[in-house]
């Protein structure tokens, strides 16, 4: 497989990049600040062709965003109202102030899933392992870590195994949202007992690897720093400048 | 004339590619689907099931025919706390008289005895069996079965088999094992790189060397001895050849 | 050298699913443990390599003298990388072998078994097969004096079959120690030593290949055509080769 620009990037200079975006998000709650942050993770992501995969990694939010939007959008108040009613004891308008507090709220958690997303595809969970050991991050966790990630393609593999043997006995699923999630239970049960079936795996390839007696080890893995990643330092830092220098100013 | 299949092309990121499957399963008979693994065996099935559509081609299948599908790995499909309601859902679903249906299930396959017992703890062959039970007793018109034989020891083989026999359904099922096909199957479709090599007569079939030898498909026991012996006709297994050899010696 | 004492394996409701095995297999062989589907092969094997699962209790003891490889019967479930040649690496890896002789050892293997070619590639352009071969280098590798396989040839086909036969004679004229766990004998009586028959948790048999023949028709494993006529035949299946 062709590895793209970002993916030959070493993981620690991506690493650095996220976090401090993940920083400026979380310390400067400004919407246009924020909305820059989004662009420039974008362009990255672009440059690195992984759009489709980043869209479907953060289509995992679809149900949170709307509402986390509407949650605070209503029940944040503060300045002009725009649009709203009255029930009884119950104020609900839309506020200039709550409508300012919901959209940087959905801001920030797009640059930093974004970018978290970005950091996830573009490195293998060799890399990913490396880097975080990197970080002083004992080995063994790291590298757990890095299994976690093998997990959802697993259990996407297995979830839809599971649907087949359903369907293929006569299941259909139809009518009204509460009726579909009743007919989903003949998928759910055996979903939830594979995941569980699937920590006893790893638990035993990781006993018959020895895992256990693991004290020290050497790596194969070598990390070098490329150009590219000393511009990607020099970027980050420069941004992270810009932006202190900018709120402040 | 059961179902047809014309020029069908199909592929999908996780599967085989099959591409100019022609193919038609005729009423009442068994099919055995041979070949590599990564020929198509698993995804001609599940075309066939319903599961996937596809590409381009006619797939046509009379309406109203009902298919059961029983996959490789039956436990992945146990939802149920005893083996008795697992074998229900199907029927149950289908409308019809579950509790009766999955009585006779039970009886038929010889497994009322693990009724009341939970599927996940049962041993691979005993959940093989419940498996195969659960799609049965949907009664559908055509069963299609994939790795059947899988796990399964000589005894629940030949269970298995004079089940399949018995059955005037049209049965399908994908193997490994040509001794299985050769002594239960009426017919071989056999599989390569996605396309259908041939589809024939079982004993024809794993008999042609050059067919087996393309495929990767050993020869069954009965037809090495056959050929060794210098026999024309192919016993169906052990039992068959010892009338043959009885035959020969009076 | 595994040397098994008194050795059981009970469940939660006290059931033994092992039961009592006295066994010792000290020789460069090949022994086929075999029975029935449920019998305790994978069990005992797993319990061989020190793996009981939880929940299960065991009784008497298992000692063993040098390295042991274990190969499960479905090998992608216990391979840990994403790349083949960092999964080959692993327990080099973590044995603290230098670089250098990680990449040699990986080399020298992969030729060995004819993999050379899957070292660049990543676990999910693999094949079936080829996954099996993977988890043969991982093992190699580190020079294990015994190597137990699980069931490995069932759910392969006849092409990859007869490739893993190739390579397990292959290990055996290199003087490994090899214990397979199979309830189809057809393909691998030809390379047996010895054959344990396992019923119900218990050794039900023990020995050559050729004097066991009805009791493994008897219990139900899968055994060679000629062997069934003998079996069945009687006079009229004897002398069928």
């Amino acid at each position: 497989m062709k590895k793209s620009f970002i993916e030959k990037l070493d993981p620690r200079s991506k690493l650095f990049f996220s976090l401090i975006v993940v920083i400026l998000a979380i310390v400067i709650p400004e919407i246009i600040f924020l909305s820059a942050l989004i662009l420039v993770t974008l362009i990255m992501v672009i440059i690195g062709k992984m759009l489709k995969k980043w869209i479907s990694y953060l289509s995992v939010f679809k149900i949170l965003i709307p509402l986390l939007f509407f949650l605070n959008l209503f029940f944040y108040a503060g300045g002009r109202r725009y649009w709203g009613f009255e029930f009884s004891f119950l104020e609900l308008y839309i506020t200039q102030g709550g409508l300012i507090v919901s959209v940087t709220i959905i801001l920030r958690l797009f640059s930093i899933a974004g970018v978290a997303a970005m950091f996830i595809i573009s490195t293998d969970p060799i890399q990913i392992e490396t880097a975080l050991a990197a970080l002083k991050v004992p080995w063994k966790l790291a590298f757990l870590f890095s299994l976690t990630l093998k997990l959802i393609p697993e259990m996407k593999t297995r979830y839809k195994k599971i649907e087949e043997a359903q369907l293929s006995r006569g299941l259909k699923i139809s009518g009204g949202p509460i009726k579909k999630a009743k007919k989903k239970i003949p998928m759910m049960i055996p979903f939830l007992a594979s995941i569980i079936k699937y920590g006893y795996e790893l638990t035993e390839a990781l006993e018959a690897r020895d895992f256990d007696d693991i004290r020290e080890r050497t790596t194969l893995i070598h990390l070098d720093h490329g150009v590219f990643d000393y511009m990607m330092y020099i970027f980050s830092i420069s941004l992270f400048t810009l932006y202190v220098y900018l709120y402040l100013f | 004339m059961q179902i047809k299949i014309e020029n069908l092309h199909f592929s999908y990121s996780d599967s085989p590619t099959l591409h100019s499957v022609d193919l038609s399963i005729d009423e009442g008979k068994n099919y055995a689907v041979m070949g590599r693994n990564g020929s198509g065996k698993t995804t001609l099935l599940k075309i066939l099931a319903g599961l996937y559509k596809p590409d381009s081609g006619e797939l046509k299948v009379p309406e109203g025919l009902e298919i059961g599908f029983s996959p490789e790995d039956p436990e992945l499909g146990f939802f149920e706390k005893t083996v008795k309601k697992e074998i229900e859902f199907y029927p149950r679903n289908l409308g019809l008289d579950h509790e009766k249906l999955a009585a006779e299930t039970l009886e038929k396959i010889g497994i009322s005895g693990l009724q009341d017992k939970l599927p996940t703890i049962l041993s691979s062959g005993q959940q093989r069996l419940v498996s195969i039970a659960s799609v049965l007793s949907g009664r559908p018109d055509i069963l299609l079965l994939d790795e059947p034989t899988h796990s399964l020891h000589r005894k629940g083989e030949k269970i298995l088999g004079k089940l399949l026999e018995k059955f005037e359904q049209t049965i399908v099922f994908t193997t490994h094992s040509s001794d299985f096909a050769l002594e239960f199957a009426d017919k071989v479709i056999v599989m390569d790189s996605g396309t259908v090599l041939k589809v024939g007569d079982v004993r024809k079939v794993l008999n042609d060397d050059r067919i087996l030898d393309k495929a990767g498909i050993r020869p069954p026991g009965p037809v090495a001895w056959a050929r060794k012996n210098d026999i024309d006709i192919i016993p169906l297994n052990a039992e068959g050849a010892i009338e043959i050899l009885k035959g020969g010696k009076d | 050298m595994i040397d098994i004492t008194s050795f059981s394996i009970l469940d939660k409701r006290g059931d033994r699913l092992l039961d009592d095995i006295d066994l010792n297999i000290d020789t460069d062989e090949l022994t086929v443990i075999c029975g029935r589907p449920g019998s305790g092969k994978t069990l005992l094997l797993k319990a061989i390599k020190g793996i009981v699962s939880e929940g299960l209790k065991h009784e008497g003891k298992i000692e063993t003298e040098g390295r042991i490889g274990l190969i499960f019967q479905e090998p992608r479930k216990q391979i840990v990388r994403r790349n083949v040649k960092m999964e080959a690496a692993f327990d080099l890896e973590n044995l603290c072998y230098e670089r250098r002789e990680i990449e040699s050892k990986i080399h020298e293997f992969a030729k060995f078994l004819d993999a050379e070619y899957l070292l660049e590639k990543d676990i999910d352009e693999v094949s079936h097969g080829e996954m099996t071969k993977i988890a043969l280098l991982s093992t190699l590798v580190t020079h294990p004096e015994i190597i137990l396989f699980d069931e490995p040839l069932s759910t392969l086909d006849h092409t990859n079959r007869k490739m893993l036969l190739e390579l397990i004679r292959r290990l055996k004229q290199n003087g490994t120690s090899i214990v397979i766990a199979e309830h189809d004998l057809r393909d691998i009586v030809g390379l047996s030593d010895r054959i344990i028959l396992l019923r119900d948790g218990k050794i039900s048999c023990d020995g050559r290949p050729n004097d066991l023949k009805k009791e493994l028709h008897r219990e139900g494993v899968k055994i060679p055509f000629s062997w069934e006529l003998e079996v069945l035949g009687g006079e009229y299946g004897a002398d069928q080769d």
